[in-house]
């Protein structure tokens, strides 16, 4: 889930190692420890769609292909992201050849899927998730990757510049640029804000 | 807005400062009108962005996700590879075997069979090698049941 990393513990470690010897349950569970905190990730930057699914099993299966190279110098998480990040914008370079006949991430309304009858809330709530995937969609996509880490997944700038392979001050760099634009798009939703105030992170701070 | 800034603004707003840190920022955050717009904008735009995200990747994947992603797995390259060699020695193995025991067969045989009464050496008694010469064995005349050359006429 965003702005959570489960911890590397031996665990975690000994299931690599398993997976690695072609324990197939052992990589199975990692799958399942993981599939929804890369999910996350890949809607944060593809928006809603039948293709997340899609992306989701390749970058795991591209971490079950990786798995005999794969040290455990960095946490599966951590590289889980680094993989999801390279999937998505691979995807994104995909959609962008294909934009003009098939496919706009930029329309993220016609991605989420038309309910029947809704009540006003829901109404609200659909219209702001399409809003902020407009949003995210209007960004660059090396822009959009650090939003997505350092933003809503909540990384540190340290280790966004790690798993992105650019430098500390290129990731604070692309997030202001980011924000300024984040801010214009989603201007009617910042400025009137939904009446119920939405859950509250568990690792955001306390009000001083 | 500073670069220093924005760290300062975000690790205050994810909670990553020490109470001492934090203590300053917030001095500071309360001195300057511009930083408290800023922080509720930064603020504000944090939580849609991890709301709207939360909420559609909850329902991003399609049930069985698990399934679906095991069946379509193939074993690592190194597992391959590995089972590749495991295969190849298990249809091997048998295979040399029944080899060494024929060549061990053919062997005992030529030694105790060998019939020639000149005096063969130890090469062509293993082998079971006639004694010839290249120009004999060319020699359409020979006869190998007789040794050596009929005698002309």
């Amino acid at each position: 889930m965003t702005g959570t990393h489960p911890p590397d513990d031996g665990a975690e470690r000994a299931l690599v190692a398993r997976a690695s010897a072609g324990d197939r349950q052992a990589f199975r569970t990692l799958v399942e420890r993981f599939e929804r905190d890369v999910a996350a990730t890949v809607v944060a930057m593809l928006g809603p769609g039948a293709a997340v699914d899609d992306v989701v099993q390749e970058v795991f299966i591209r971490f079950y292909e990786a798995l005999p190279q794969f040290r455990g110098e960095a946490r599966v998480s951590t590289y889980l992201k680094r993989i999801a990040i390279n999937r998505s914008l691979d995807e994104l370079r995909k959609r962008k050849r294909m934009l003009a006949r098939f496919l706009s991430r930029d329309d993220a309304s016609a991605s989420v899927p038309e309910p029947g009858v809704e009540g006003d809330d829901e109404v609200e709530r659909r219209e702001r998730r399409a809003l902020v995937h407009r949003a995210i969609g209007s960004l660059p996509p090396k822009h959009r990757a650090v939003v997505v880490l350092r933003l809503i997944e909540g990384y540190s700038t340290e280790e966004t510049a790690e798993i992105l392979g650019v430098a500390y001050g290129t990731v604070l760099s692309r997030l202001n640029r980011a924000r300024a634009r984040l801010k214009t798009v989603l201007k009617p939703y910042l400025e009137n804000p939904p009446s119920e105030a939405p859950r509250r992170e568990p690792d955001s701070e306390m009000e001083p | 807005m500073k670069h220093e800034d924005t760290e300062q603004m975000l690790r205050r707003l994810e909670g990553r400062m020490t109470p001492e840190e934090a203590e300053r920022w917030d001095r500071r955050v309360a001195a300057s009108p511009e930083l408290r717009a800023q922080r509720d904008e930064w603020r504000a735009l944090q939580r849609a962005l991890r709301t709207t995200v939360r909420e559609d990747s909850e329902e991003a994947l399609r049930p069985f996700f698990a399934d679906r992603l095991m069946r379509r797995l193939r074993p690592p390259a190194a597992a391959r590879t590995e089972a590749f060699a495991t295969s190849l020695a298990a249809f091997f193995r048998p295979v040399a075997l029944a080899g060494l025991l024929i060549i061990a067969m053919l062997v005992g045989y030529n030694v105790s069979s060998y019939a020639y009464e000149a005096e063969p050496s130890t090469t062509e008694a293993v082998l079971g090698l006639p004694p010839l010469t290249v120009a004999t064995a060319f020699d359409a005349a020979y006869d190998p049941a007789y040794e050596t050359l009929p005698e002309k006429p």
